[in-house]
């Protein structure tokens, strides 16, 4: 699918859940949700700068825990109607996923995948993150989508904690038979710190492994690797798989949305940009000095700047302030020499 | 044909913004995008709602080190071109 006109937004349209990861990016839960009528105005921001863009929206609700509130099918229902939103994503914790619920997505057709959180292969693992009894609710969450034919990507989000259990992990999305899988490293915000951080050779190593994995898989899942560092893996400067590396679209086809209307360059990249009921899109996109730092690539700083990968990786800009606390510094987790 | 006598200012809700050889006017209420080429964006650029349209020509023309009179028919037109999409507004001394 040519993506030249398509943005992506990452709404976090709700701050409440019924989890307390060890991870989470997000440290305040108790926030009231937005009345609807605000949510469509959200919404409506949304379509009128992709008509005037003349792009295509695709969108991934999450939270918080979207199962978790009243107006997600609503939402969907709204944005479902609308030519403008070609896919919808749902990111969730999969934890409260009824059989009533999958009846209503399955009327929901520009669904294109539920997301789940799987931060281990393992129940032991996983529910060290997330809580007793997480893993197993997911698990009948995927059940349940699978089952019923919609697709499912599962997120694993590599940190201390989990960073034995990745082979485990992708061993439970090929026998539940998800479609995609997606393994991204913890940001060291909100309730996660530094601690958690892999060092750029434990990252080597992690990506180099999937990479002999992925290598040797001919079926489902789909390992997501058009992002930054992965064009790392690849033993030469010829790129030969168009789905290895990835310039990340921040800055570029990118915005994150919150629960109270913040924008965000990135939900991991904590700066923000103003706010879409407010000041309308137009001013936050046209207006950011954020934005435009990003967006010039001879603004990388140490090894990203001039880097021979450049094109396809850029690193994670969300990595880099966390860490260094500046977001145009070179990814701390990347492995390459000068 | 701009007067040359009056004084122009950017919208207060258009900023120019350039990366590299790209350059921009948006439009932050509306959100219309225009690209522009450098010499475009070094006019608009010169514009500070105090000099006179002859006074930011003058300047336009400096930076590229050419004649006033050669320059003047072309950056008029692109003010008058900027005014009627609304880029840019008079300012009333």
């Amino acid at each position: 699918m040519d993506r030249s006109n398509q943005f992506y937004f990452q709404w976090h349209f709700l701050s409440k859940c019924n989890l307390r990861c060890k991870h989470c990016y997000q440290e305040e839960y108790a926030h009231d949700e937005m009345d609807f009528n605000k949510i469509i105005q959200v919404a409506d921001q949304i379509i009128l700068a992709l008509e005037k863009w003349n792009m295509y929206g695709r969108i991934s609700l999450t939270g918080g825990e979207p199962f978790v509130s009243s107006s997600l099918f609503p939402l969907l229902e709204y944005l479902n109607e609308n030519d403008r939103i070609i896919s919808i994503d749902i990111l969730t914790n999969g934890t409260l996923i009824t059989e009533g619920d999958i009846l209503k997505l399955k009327k929901i057709n520009k669904l294109h995948q539920i997301q789940i959180s799987l931060d281990g292969g393992t129940a032991e693992i996983h529910d060290a993150v997330r809580g007793k009894g997480a893993f197993e609710k997911a698990i009948n969450a995927i059940r349940l989508l699978r089952g019923d034919d919609i697709e499912v990507a599962l997120m694993f989000t590599l940190m201390k904690i989990n960073q034995n259990n990745y082979m485990k992990f992708i061993d439970v999305a090929e026998t539940e038979n998800v479609n995609a899988i997606t393994l991204e490293r913890v940001t060291p915000c909100g309730n996660s710190n530094l601690d958690d951080v892999l060092t750029a050779e434990e990252i080597k190593t992690i990506y180099t492994d999937i990479t002999l994995r992925a290598n040797e898989m001919n079926q489902l899942p789909v390992i997501r690797r058009a992002r930054p560092l992965w064009i790392n893996t690849l033993c030469d400067n010829t790129r030969t798989d168009a789905n290895i590396g990835g310039f990340c679209p921040v800055g570029l086809t990118a915005l994150a949305i919150l629960w109270d209307g913040t924008v965000l360059p990135c939900r991991r990249l904590e700066i923000p940009l103003g706010n879409i009921l407010n000041d309308g899109l137009f001013k936050i996109w046209y207006d950011s000095e954020v934005l435009w730092n990003i967006r010039n690539k001879n603004n990388l700083k140490g090894k990203c700047n001039g880097c021979r990968n450049l094109a396809y990786c850029g690193g994670c800009r969300a990595v880099a302030y966390a860490i260094t606390g500046d977001y145009m510094e070179e990814d701390p987790q990347c492995w390459m020499k000068e | 044909m701009l007067d040359e006598r009056i004084v122009l200012m950017l919208d207060e809700n258009v900023v120019l913004r350039s990366i590299n050889d790209k350059f921009w006017a948006l439009d932050t209420r509306l959100g219309a995008q225009y690209k522009l080429n450098r010499v475009s964006f070094d006019i608009l650029s010169c514009l500070d709602g105090k000099k006179t349209v002859s006074e930011v020509v003058n300047d336009a023309s400096q930076l590229y080190n050419v004649s006033f009179d050669i320059f003047f028919d072309d950056a008029c037109g692109l003010l008058k071109d900027a005014v009627e999409k609304k880029l840019v507004m008079e300012v009333k001394l």
